[in-house]
């Protein structure tokens, strides 16, 4: 699904130097993977996550996603890429203050032109799936942390990605309510979506069945368990 | 303790604010005008209508006037009433109980004087005694009239103003008791009054009432010759109610209606009102009021923006003051260091607000004294302790109003959250909302001001647009006097009418000549009249329409030709055959394309009842309503100046230039002219038409002008008020934007929903506006209206569009630049990207 070749992400310095943050990164993720992302703080996790949701556009190298050669890409035909093939779950939610639970995740789907019955259906859908009809109506404030990353999720698998991308999903959130998300994705990986984590925790990583270990922007080990 | 905080705050203030110099300038300016506009304009009420005179008791002053209740505001005078003629002043003056003393007054009238061979005319009053005893002002010099002086026949005497004792008479410290001509009759000056005293309004001398003018009976129309009748002024005794003084009054005009049906049936009421209100006039303390609500609004304008500034500050500082309360400042103290933090801009704005209304009320008083018509001598546009007050308290006002909200939410915010989420507070969403009203209301604020400015605009575009139906520039006109001291008769004044038109018209300089009645061919009579083979079954029922006496001659010397029949000669004499020509509005509403001429209108005077004129002849329209009265139709009809009875006193000589001259150079040869027939007869109110048509509108220019200030002073700070709205709006919701983006929107998409909150903001805000606006001049200030505005309708549509276009241009503008910048917010930096 996703083949990375030689891909390094660096920003100028003065006298016209380079602070590498990505450096030669090889890495494929095939279909129906849950990998998971590791590393110390500053290490590249995030950028590389970026990158792979096609947010960050500033990288040097191949990245071919099913096939298609996103670095040559424009901006444009990437979003389209982006909106049709993945979900991103963020650590602080990012959910909209302003909108109810039930019009965050009506969101992504208006962005792709779902007309509104459909829209309505695959909500109340996902509602049920995630057991959270009754919270249809309050405002993301009005949640836990671990509800409102539960409408996280969400959000994300709503548009039925192929792809998801999660930040330290349970970074936020205390350990019980961090297991019910893992299990989640586990859930949610178990039915076809492949997903890419980034976490600090060993106990999430080995919910997925490969970690992809960087170091100062190198990938040291991307082994699978 | 609480001084010691206090200065604590100012001095964090202070330094806070030197930090943030653009905001600090930006507050600063923004406040200065709308503080300065409404030290400004409430300067002005003060000195219109708060102020009012320095004398003893001045609440006991009052005026006095009877009123037709059936008849319109105009013949009511405005709700001040009038008093018709000399007998019903005695009569109300014998049988009332609640003054003390009555006079009664002619005001800014002519008076002639000739000292040491020098004639000269003055503005000045004809009394009755008690007039100045009534004010309680005394002659610094020699003594105030008496009864005696103020009766027919008695030697004549005057009293003279400061002014004019300094300018024209030397200061001569024994100038009591010497000779001068009053009118051409022989007078002893027998006092002068104190410095600055003018009163009524701007007069520089008087002298008494019933002397110069005696008294005719009831059904006379006139108090004298061509004269007004008095004004009534009075001084209630002490405890007597405004109340207690009208029911007197009113009972007072009913006996006199009923014992005097023919002259006063209609005047059942009466109206006793602070003498303040009757001089300065229902519709001027409309306007001056009107003025200050419209800079109040800009004030209000101007403190939202500082308040939508205060926000973008406050949501820049939550994390400061998140600091704070965790360090253990409670709520309370942290409202009162960012209201400090207001109060110190609001003394920065105060202070460059009130240097910048010193310099516009030195610009304002000189545009007004500039006037043709002098203001009344106790208006002073100063700057004292009551102004100050309020601005002290408008200072206040404004700190309350631009700090208070915002410090009141910047204030509860969870320090624990704003700390943990990294400066993000959750006041936010509040913060957003009231954001988003206050541009709601800038915007239908300033829509309401820009509608207002606009039709005052138009207004006084159609009055300078105004076709008086001649060329203005083509003639020069005077006026002058005939007194009864030199012209004690009807004969004498006709006989110098007629030598002065022959002598002009013999002139080389001229090549035409004409008299008018016409007060500076501008104003003239108004009033009933009836037309045969009309049936009229009331009083009421007789029509309105302007009437004009004229020598022969005056249609040719306006450059008009006669359209049917033939002009006036030296041989219509009203006691012969009463003639009368209409003009073309006149003819048109009575006899369509039928002939006028042979047909007979005349003035309608129930008590004395005028003679039929016969229509001879028919001219083009002129503006003979003059340029301020929309109630009246353009009909009217001219009289023989010449032949008639009375003979007037005043009248407007005009003259036409011979080919190749201009008319403004004909000043000293006119006065040569009339020189030579009376040395002592002095001419006076000279120039061009077109030179005082200008001249009496610069009133009405300077209040649109105002409005206009006003109006783009509002206009730029809403616009600004915007862009900062949406700016900050915009850098509060970067997070927001990110994640839609991360979610799939595109930067179209992020645009138009900028784009689209302006737009429901703009709407409502022009609905609000535009409606609030309409519903005040179309409904509630209708009839105000009808005499402020001239020939506008205040629900003008084009009006209410073009602003709506306006302010929809205004806020696309402010909502481009911000909405462009949420369009390039990289999602990765929004989601604190590593």
């Amino acid at each position: 699904m996703i083949k990375l070749k030689n891909l390094e992400r660096s920003y100028p310095l003065a006298k016209g130097k380079f602070f590498y943050v990505l450096r030669n990164i090889d890495i494929e993720v095939a279909e129906g993977e849950f990998v998971s992302v590791m590393g110390p703080s500053g290490a590249g996790k995030s950028t590389l996550l970026h990158i792979l949701g096609m947010h960050d556009h500033g990288w040097a190298g191949e990245y071919f996603f099913n096939d298609t050669a996103v670095h040559h890409l424009k901006a444009k035909e990437r979003a389209t890429l982006r909106n049709e093939n993945i979900g991103f779950v963020f650590q602080q939610y990012h959910l909209l203050d302003d909108l109810t639970i039930y019009e965050n995740l009506e969101i992504p789907l208006s962005y792709r032109k779902v007309n509104r019955t459909e829209r309505a259906a695959i909500v109340a859908d996902v509602l049920d799936r995630f057991q959270i009809v009754a919270k249809k109506d309050l405002y993301p404030r009005q949640l836990s942390g671990g509800q409102q990353q539960l409408v996280g999720v969400a959000r994300a698998i709503i548009a039925n990605p192929k792809l998801i991308l999660a930040d330290e999903p349970t970074g936020n959130l205390h350990s019980s309510q961090g297991e019910e998300i893992m299990q989640l994705f586990r859930k949610l990986n178990s039915e076809g979506t492949t997903i890419i984590q980034v976490t600090h925790s060993e106990t999430n990583a080995g919910y997925g069945n490969r970690i992809i270990q960087l170091r100062d922007g190198w990938v040291v080990d991307s082994s699978k368990r | 303790m609480i001084l010691d905080s206090f200065r604590q705050d100012v001095r964090v203030g202070l330094r806070v604010l030197l930090k943030e110099k653009t905001f600090c300038v930006l507050a600063v300016l923004v406040l200065a005008l709308g503080i300065g506009g409404a030290t400004t304009q409430f300067t002005v009420v003060n000195a219109i209508v708060l102020r009012g005179f320095s004398f003893p008791h001045p609440e006991q002053l009052v005026g006095v006037g009877l009123i037709d209740p059936k008849a319109s505001d105009q013949v009511n005078n405005f709700g001040n009433g009038q008093i018709p003629t000399a007998q019903d002043y005695d009569d109300i003056k014998a049988a009332q109980k609640s003054f003390s003393m009555m006079a009664g007054y002619l005001s800014g009238s002519t008076i002639n004087l000739t000292y040491k061979n020098n004639p000269q005319r003055y503005t000045g009053g004809y009394v009755t005694e008690d007039m100045f005893k009534i004010v309680g002002v005394s002659p610094v010099m020699g003594r105030d009239f008496t009864a005696e002086d103020n009766k027919p026949g008695a030697e004549k005497v005057t009293i003279l103003g400061d002014d004019i004792w300094r300018r024209d008479f030397g200061a001569d410290p024994n100038i009591v008791g010497q000779s001068v001509r009053i009118n051409s009759k022989a007078a002893t000056i027998i006092g002068v009054m104190p410095p600055g005293f003018k009163f009524p309004f701007s007069e520089e001398l008087w002298t008494p009432l019933y002397n110069e003018f005696p008294p005719v009976p009831r059904g006379g129309l006139f108090l004298g010759a061509n004269s007004r009748s008095p004004a009534v002024l009075g001084r209630l005794k002490p405890g007597v109610t405004l109340d207690q003084a009208n029911a007197e009054i009113i009972a007072i005009a009913k006996h006199l209606a009923e014992d005097n049906p023919k002259t006063n049936q209609n005047f059942t009421s009466a109206s006793v009102q602070p003498l303040l209100n009757t001089f300065t006039g229902v519709q001027l303390r409309q306007i001056v009021w009107a003025m200050l609500a419209a800079v109040i609004l800009v004030l209000l304008i101007a403190c939202v923006n500082v308040m939508n500034m205060q926000f973008g500050r406050a949501a820049l500082r939550a994390k400061e003051l998140a600091i704070r309360g965790a360090l253990g400042a409670t709520r309370g103290r942290l409202v009162r260091q960012m209201l400090t933090e207001s109060f110190v801009v609001a003394v920065f704005g105060t202070i460059a607000g009130v240097i910048l209304a010193y310099w516009s009320v030195d610009l304002l008083a000189r545009a007004i004294k500039a006037a043709p018509f002098p203001p009344p001598y106790w208006w002073h546009f100063t700057i004292d302790g009551r102004v100050l007050a309020f601005t002290l308290i408008i200072t206040l006002v404004a700190t309350v109003v631009s700090g208070l909200v915002p410090a009141f939410l910047s204030s509860r915010g969870s320090a624990a959250e704003i700390l943990k989420e990294g400066g993000r507070g959750n006041t936010s969403r509040l913060v957003n909302a009231i954001t988003r009203v206050l541009v709601v209301a800038q915007i239908a604020l300033t829509a309401a001001l820009l509608i207002a400015a606009t039709l005052q605009i138009k207004s006084i575009r159609n009055q300078t647009k105004l076709d008086y139906g001649y060329d203005e520039n083509g003639i020069y006109t005077a006026r002058m006097a005939l007194m009864e001291g030199a012209y004690p008769s009807e004969d004498a004044r006709r006989e110098f009418f007629k030598r002065a038109v022959r002598s002009l018209r013999s002139n080389a300089q001229f090549d035409a000549a004409a008299m008018s009645s016409r007060f500076r061919m501008t104003f003239d009579g108004q009033g009933q009249y009836e037309v045969d083979g009309q049936n009229y079954l009331t009083d009421r029922d007789r029509p309105r329409c302007n009437f004009e006496s004229v020598s022969d001659s005056y249609f040719t010397t306006l450059g008009l030709k006669i359209l049917e029949g033939r002009d006036f000669t030296v041989d219509d004499i009203d006691s012969k055959q009463p003639v009368a020509i209409v003009n073309s509005s006149f003819a048109r509403k009575y006899w369509g394309n039928q002939s006028a001429i042979g047909h007979q209108v005349r003035i309608f005077n129930p008590a004395q009842p005028a003679p039929w004129r016969t229509i001879i002849g028919v001219v083009p329209d002129t503006l003979m309503q003059g340029p301020f009265d929309q109630q009246t139709e353009a009909a009217g009809f001219f009289m023989p100046l010449l032949g008639a009875s009375p003979a007037p006193q005043f009248c407007t000589i005009l003259v036409r230039p011979r080919a190749g001259q201009r008319a403004e150079t004909m000043g000293p040869g006119l006065s040569r002219a009339v020189a030579e027939l009376d040395s002592n007869l002095p001419t006076y109110f000279p120039g061009t038409p077109a030179a005082f048509h200008k001249e009496i509108l610069n009133g009405n220019r300077l209040i649109a002008t105002l409005f206009t200030i006003f109006g783009i002073v509002a206009f730029i700070l809403s616009a600004v008020g915007l862009y900062g709205v949406m700016s900050f709006s915009v850098n509060q919701r970067t997070q927001e934007f990110g994640i839609r983006m991360a979610l799939g929107a595109d930067a179209k998409r992020i645009f138009r929903m900028v784009m689209t909150q302006g737009a429901w903001q703009l709407m409502i805000g022009l609905v609000l506006g535009a409606g609030g606006i309409a519903l005040l001049l179309g409904v509630v200030a209708a009839n105000a209206l009808k005499t402020i505005l001239f020939k506008v309708n205040a629900l003008d549509p084009t009006i209410y569009f073009a602003v709506s276009a306006l302010l929809t241009a205004v806020a696309a503008a402010s909502c481009f630049v911000p909405a462009r910048r949420a369009t390039r917010v990289d999602p990765m930096v929004a989601l604190r990207y590593e």
